[in-house]
């Protein structure tokens, strides 16, 4: 592989972390949406039945479900650990992280998940987006989850 | 079209940034090496606690006052560090944050747990990158009776 090809893969890398602390960076900020849309494509998936929630199509339905988190929760602290990448391609990638989620609510119910994010990414013109988010969880789930993030 | 050297010195950048931050935390959680905390921060640097209800010091004379009195009351410390994020990088500055699982035991107390954002401003100097900024906000609410 030429030194461009490597340093490209290098830099594919980095590019994926930063969209996974933007994405964190927005969903704790707790306000800003156009952000957090701003890291999936117009057909996303984000797919949390792993933790008992439901799953969302499209970014008008994945807006839908942070519009309700944003309105519930004053408080959001997502710490990401253990990113690796499975496979990275010209275009798409497909990634895992850990991740502990803390949540308080207004009622203040305090949420702890230890969690996992099967990501995939694709390449845009304006950037990498993450195509698909399926969430599963690592240790067994509070039930307040469903409570303050509106599951079944 | 950055140049291959361009490129390779922005990840070299990236990774003395974030080991800049990793020397700072092993230095706190050391609770003895006072030295290894300054040497992460310029000589006017200053650091700004008041985000969760502490001090601000400027200059390495406040920190190494504020730290020594710290490190003295504390039997364990633990800073954890995740999502470490670049914002802006430019040719001698950046700008980044993290976040932080801050775990302590006091000599005389409980341990505690804090869940903090680090606002990090750094300067490239002749001897590698150095902090100027630090700030610190809570992600999530702290403790009773810590965080003023």
């Amino acid at each position: 592989m030429d030194l461009d090809a490597r340093l490209k893969k290098i830099e594919d890398r980095q590019a994926l972390q930063d969209l996974l602390n933007a994405y964190c960076t927005a969903i704790d900020s707790l306000t800003d949406l156009d952000g957090l849309m701003n890291c999936f494509t117009s057909d996303a998936v984000f797919d949390v039945t792993g933790i008992g929630l439901p799953r969302f199509e499209g970014q008008a339905e994945v807006r839908g479900f942070f519009e309700q988190v944003f309105g519930d929760m004053p408080h959001h602290a997502h710490y990401i650990t253990n990113f690796t990448i499975d496979r990275l391609e010209e275009n798409e990638a497909f990634c895992r992280n850990y991740a502990i989620g803390n949540g308080r609510s207004k009622d203040r119910q305090v949420i702890k998940a230890y969690v996992k994010y099967n990501l995939h990414f694709v390449r845009t013109t304006d950037g990498w987006k993450i195509k698909t988010f399926v969430e599963d969880a690592l240790m067994p789930l509070p039930d307040e989850i469903a409570g303050v993030h509106g599951g079944d | 079209m950055a140049t291959l050297e361009d490129r390779v010195k922005q990840i070299e950048d990236r990774q003395a940034l974030e080991d800049v931050l990793i020397s700072l935390c092993t230095a706190i959680d050391s609770m003895s090496d006072i030295d290894g905390i300054l040497a992460c921060f310029t000589e006017d640097a200053v650091f700004d606690l008041t985000g969760i209800g502490m001090a601000k010091c400027e200059g390495h004379g406040e920190i190494r006052n504020f730290f020594k009195e710290v490190s003295a009351g504390m039997s364990h410390n633990g800073h954890i560090i995740t999502n470490f994020a670049v914002l802006t990088l430019e040719e001698n500055e950046a700008k980044c944050q993290c976040y932080t699982i801050g775990n302590g035991k006091p000599k005389e107390g409980d341990a505690f747990q804090l869940f903090v954002r680090y606002h990090l401003g750094y300067v490239r100097t002749s001897d590698g990158w150095k902090m100027n900024s630090f700030g610190e906000s809570f992600l999530m609410p702290p403790p009773e009776g810590l965080g003023g």
